[in-house]
């Protein structure tokens, strides 16, 4: 319950005003994904960023459209953040062709290329290696784009982690690499997994900038992430940035959270919900019509997102058998053939699944 | 047409492509100060750069991980593995990233990788430094597998690989690099994927096979000519999507077959060839499909065991020679 | 080498009268065969050229081995030149064959299927018509033990069913007598019709045949020569068949004989030995059934295939096809060879009684006479009964009275309850 000294103005309110509407966009459509995960019309998984929202906020208020991001599979808010439209991304969970990967992702592979997203990756510390290739890429081609890996804490003792922190810090590369700390990895906490108390200690060991923000305080990622952003568009090379934060939630929809008592969370939420945090910290500078019209506003928009989605088709059947291979649906190109021989081998025995009737708790 | 040795037909195909196409840069270990341990990369720092030909450290995970990332954003990266067993140190991004990605985002994105992988048995490198895992991958789907027999395949397959938008996978066996061959001038000059090639047509008897069993099964099919067999020798050029049409034509025209390459005989891409011909095939066979490859063991160390362990030309012959005289 | 008498095993070629290659007309002395007892002189079965004398002078050989091949006068050599590599391929031993030489002609031998014989005419019981004499030597080509399944490569069952050319009766040299493309003659009128190379093993007896008999009735006169040597004792039952007949009334949708087959081969999986083969001393392990026949063209058996699998109903559609195939003269090869046992019904000329020889290599047959109303006892009480007479003809060698008995009982059961079986 900080409470800014004085209220921010001009621009920087404004700021403040913007990095709000996110977070409050993210936590409306991850309390609806909830709803509709629980109502089974969301199959697979689903991994909600409640209590994350400024990490994401903050983080893509910095960057261009074709920066890149990679993200987790506790990506939803990454996604909105970067610019996905929310009907994209409700009708790809819902499994609609209108999905923003025509319903061939899901929760854990939602990807939005034209907005530099590069996808949350179902490989815990997958998105590394992509991050790196993608700020070697601009140094490639010359352009001053960079690129940012959103993570936990569980992704840093994978062997990726290091590889490409030491790739990018001795390559100089154009990479942010940007932990959400939320203390949790899956039902093992990080006093159990690490010796450490703050993972940027590891950049240390890789000779690479780092610094630790207050992951529930937009402005402060903001900030640190603009400085980060200068100093890679500038050829100075990569920065790692901590956020410390929380997930409100558990690992997935459905988790029995086990790992941790609801006193903790409910503690820490209390103390640090980011929305309520900006509020407090915009204070006179926003009044409660405009807060009460950013929930609003965000409610109808996930409101029509989801009647999109239940309206929209499930993909064609035949579907499941394209799209692996560039050319695949060239009659000239071999694999064209090899994939149409499968899909009628097939046609004869699918069995009929309808929209919703999957995507129970997990 | 001119003669040159397996090796420099890559750096041919190498300095082609990277002339042609200014996101074509090349990264891996020991390539670029040292210019490859074959010599396939000499001199190509020299023209485009240290910037463009990339020394790694020894990080397969992030170099081929990597090779992904700057295949998504606008470059064709041909990301170099030293050694193909080191693959296993990058398995994830392969299978799990390259593989899957165009498709799992509903294409909106391509992965134009080209990942160099030197294979197969020679010199006692032992077991960790002589594998074939062509089979791994075409088990995997979403990723191209061509593997050179030859100086023109070894150009040609690689400029196609490096053009291709796909992610490719190309073998190149250890032991051809020093050997010569016949390339074209053309320097547009393209194998393309997909398409094997018919190195010699006989009627009484077919041998499908790839890389370097090819040259053995030439050898075999020269013996075979001694004995008055006539063999066809089929050269796959590309694994996968596999030429299933000129499997198909060789065993209408020979009736037997036998489908032979240096990996391990159990799995190996030949037991998905020998399964088809059974499949598609089976009025035209007048004999059973017999499949070559190596021992289910690890590869040895000592030459004698090491040279006991996978099929050469006298073993091909006598594969052929048995169908033939129909003692199996 | 031919069973030139009852209890010969085996004769020596004692001279060859024709040479390799020497033109020979049907019913020329072809060679001499001696055994302990006697000299024999063997004539030519048919017309043509003495393509292969496989036997040297001096050896012996066992009753039924293939010792010689005539190629026929229309069979010019037309065949696909031998492949190089053919004399690479294993000797195949049949009895006493010696090893294979390249094969000059291409044809390979095999045993020919006699041609349909002609109505008999004088009670004595028709016998299926085309059953190749092998002797005691060795199996059918590339069929397994018992004949039941013909081994062929997928290339060689294309081209055989190209050509025209029944797979039965062609042997195969490939690995364990497969057949492959290169044992595919290569035209059907080389394998079908009975014409092509003839192997000599049917006995010729010392004089010549009826000058004026039909060339059709030759086969089954050599073999009735063979089969009346044989000790043949029957065993018989009058069986009151009022429920059968009720039945048939009843349903319509099925006869007499279609009855008596479909009984008969599930009596026969109890009763092995009664389906004995002759060639080999074991039992088929098949239940084709074969059924005599009376066209127009003569007599002749086609045979209900896995009868023991078909429903009355089935059995009786089978019958009515294979009948009609009878009548117009277009039975094959295939449907009127190997039944592993024959029954024979003389119901439709109104008799009441055959007593039928059993074909070789099957080693019994079952009579069965028109169902006619005549005296019986039932239940103490004399009084008119459907009365049918079967009689089963057995081949001593390999079956004796009392499990021919049993067998017969087993089918008079049947007959007096149907019920059993439906």
């Amino acid at each position: 319950m900080a409470q800014a000294l004085s209220a921010p103005a001009g621009a920087r309110r404004d700021l403040g005003a913007a990095l709000l509407r996110t977070m409050i966009r993210i936590r409306v459509l991850e309390e609806g994904i909830e709803k509709h995960f629980l109502a089974g019309e969301i199959p697979g998984f689903a991994h909600l960023s409640i209590g994350q929202e400024a990490v994401a906020a903050g983080t893509c208020a910095n960057l261009r459209p074709d920066d890149a991001i990679a993200s987790t599979h506790r990506g939803h808010g990454h996604t909105l953040a970067k610019g996905t439209s929310m009907r994209g991304m409700v009708a790809e969970l819902f499994a609609r062709s209108t999905g923003v990967c025509k319903g061939k992702g899901g929760s854990m592979h939602i990807a939005d290329f034209s907005v530099g997203m590069l996808g949350a990756n179902g490989v815990v510390a997958g998105g590394f290696g992509l991050v790196a290739g993608a700020a070697l890429s601009a140094v490639q081609r010359k352009t001053d784009q960079v690129a940012v890996c959103f993570f936990g804490d569980g992704a840093t003792n994978r062997g990726p982690f290091h590889e490409n922190l030491n790739l990018c810090a001795v390559w100089n590369l154009p990479a942010i690499f940007v932990l959400e700390n939320n203390r949790y990895a899956s039902t093992t906490s990080t006093a159990e997994t690490m010796k450490i108390a703050d993972v940027a200690t590891r950049a240390d060991g890789y000779g690479m900038p780092s610094t630790i923000v207050d992951g529930f305080d937009a402005f402060a990622v903001h900030d640190a992430i603009a400085h980060a952003v200068a100093r890679a568009r500038s050829g100075g090379g990569p920065t790692f940035v901590e956020c410390k934060t929380y997930r409100a939630r558990g690992h997935y929809i459905g988790d029995p959270e086990r790992y941790r008592q609801k006193s903790e969370v409910q503690g820490v939420m209390d103390a640090s919900d980011p929305i309520v945090r900006m509020q407090g910290v915009l204070g006179d500078a926003l009044s409660a019509a405009e807060f009460d019209a950013m929930w609003s506003t965000a409610r109808e928009e996930l409101a029509d997102a989801v009647a999109f989605a239940r309206s929209s088709p499930s993909p064609e059947r035949d579907e499941a058998f394209f799209g692996a291979y560039v050319g695949d649906r060239d009659a000239r190109d071999p694999v064209h053939g090899i994939e149409t021989r499968e899909r009628d081998a097939f046609a004869p025995f699918a069995p009929d699944v309808g929209p919703g009737s999957q995507g129970g708790a997990h | 047409m001119r003669t040159v040795s397996f090796s420099d037909a890559t750096l041919e195909a190498m300095r082609e492509e990277m002339r042609r196409d200014d996101t074509v840069f090349l990264m891996g270990e020991d390539i670029a100060k040292q210019g490859g341990i074959f010599g396939q990369f000499k001199g190509l720092p020299d023209e485009f750069g240290y910037d463009r030909v990339r020394d790694t450290p020894i990080s397969e995970a992030a170099l081929v991980g990597a090779g992904v990332g700057a295949a998504l954003t606008g470059c064709r990266p041909v990301v170099d593995m030293h050694f193909a067993d080191f693959i296993t140190c990058s398995m994830d991004e392969l299978v799990n990233q390259a593989a899957k990605l165009r498709y799992m985002f509903g294409e909106q994105c391509v992965v134009p990788m080209t990942l160099r992988a030197p294979d197969g048995i020679t010199k006692s490198a032992g077991s960790q430094h002589s594998q074939a895992l062509e089979s791994w991958f075409l088990h995997t789907p979403g990723l191209e597998i061509v593997v050179p027999a030859d100086a023109e395949d070894a150009k040609g397959l690689l400029k196609a690989a490096i053009r291709s938008d796909n992610p490719t996978l190309y073998f190149e066996h250890k032991a051809l690099f020093p050997q010569k061959g016949a390339v074209p001038d053309d320097d547009d000059f393209v194998v393309p994927i997909g398409k094997a090639k018919t190195m010699r047509e006989g009627r009484d008897v077919a041998i499908v096979t790839y890389g370097i069993t090819v040259g053995r099964a030439m050898e075999a099919a020269a013996a075979l000519d001694a004995d008055g067999i006539d063999a066809t020798v089929v050269n796959l050029r590309t694994i996968w999507p596999l030429d299933y049409d000129a499997v198909a034509d060789a065993v209408a025209r020979t009736h037997r077959v036998v489908v032979a390459h240096e990996a391990v005989r159990v799995g190996g891409a030949g037991a998905e060839i020998a399964a088809w011909i059974g499949e598609h095939c089976f009025d035209d066979l007048d004999a059973p499909v017999l499949r070559l490859g190596a021992a289910h063991v690890p590869v040895p160390f000592a030459p004698v065991l090491q040279e006991a362990m996978y099929p050469k030309a006298p073993m091909i012959a006598d594969a052929a020679r048995r169908l033939v005289r129909r003692v199996v | 080498m031919p069973k030139l008498g009852l209890t010969m095993a085996s004769g020596t070629i004692a001279r060859w009268i024709k040479r390799t290659g020497e033109a020979v007309r049907e019913g020329e002395p072809l060679l001499e065969v001696s055994t302990d007892k006697i000299s024999y002189e063997v004539e030519s079965p048919a017309s043509g050229t003495l393509a292969d004398a496989l036997g040297g002078e001096g050896e012996e050989f066992e009753c039924g081995a293939v010792i010689g091949t005539i190629a026929l006068a229309d069979d010019a050599a037309s065949a696909a030149p031998a492949r190089a590599n053919d004399d690479a391929a294993p000797a195949r031993a049949h009895g006493a064959h010696v090893s294979v030489a390249p094969d000059v002609a291409g044809t390979p031998a095999h045993v020919v299927e006699a041609p349909r014989i002609s109505a008999a005419g004088n009670g004595v019981a028709p016998t299926p018509a085309s059953s190749p004499v092998h002797g005691a030597g060795g199996a059918p080509s590339g069929a397994g033990p018992h004949g039941a399944r013909v081994v062929a490569s997928p290339a060689a069952r294309r081209l055989a069913r190209e050509r025209g050319v029944h797979l039965d009766g062609i042997r195969g040299t490939g690995p364990r007598g497969r057949i492959t493309m290169a044992d595919v003659p290569a035209d059907v009128a080389a394998h079908d019709r009975g014409a092509g190379a003839f192997d000599v093993t049917l006995s010729s007896s010392k004089g010549a045949l009826p000058s004026r008999l039909a060339p059709e009735r030759r086969a089954i006169y050599r073999k009735m020569t063979e089969v009346g040597v044989l000790p043949i004792p029957q065993v018989e039952h009058v069986v009151n068949v009022d429920a059968v007949h009720d039945l048939i009334e009843r349903r319509g949708d099925f006869g007499w004989t279609a009855f008596a087959v479909y009984a008969v081969a599930r009596i026969l999986r109890d009763h092995p030995a009664i389906r004995t083969d002759a060639t080999t001393g074991a039992p088929f392990d098949r239940f084709d059934v074969g059924v005599a026949a009376d066209t127009a063209h003569g007599l002749i058996v086609p045979v209900v295939r896995n009868a023991h699998a078909l429903s009355l109903a089935g059995t009786q559609r089978e019958i009515v096809r294979l009948a009609k195939l009878a009548r117009d003269g277009a039975l094959t090869q295939a449907d009127v060879r190997a039944a592993c046992f024959s029954i024979s019904n003389v119901g439709p000329q109104g008799i009441e009684r055959v007593a039928p020889l059993p074909d070789p290599p099957q080693t019994a047959i079952l009579g069965i006479g028109a169902a006619t109303l005549r005296p019986a006892v039932v239940h103490g009480t004399l009084r008119p009964a459907h009365m049918l007479t079967c009689v089963l003809s057995f081949d001593h060698r390999f079956v004796d009275g009392a499990p021919a008995a049993r067998f017969l009982a087993d089918v008079v059961r049947a007959f007096e309850h149907p019920g059993v079986f439906l």
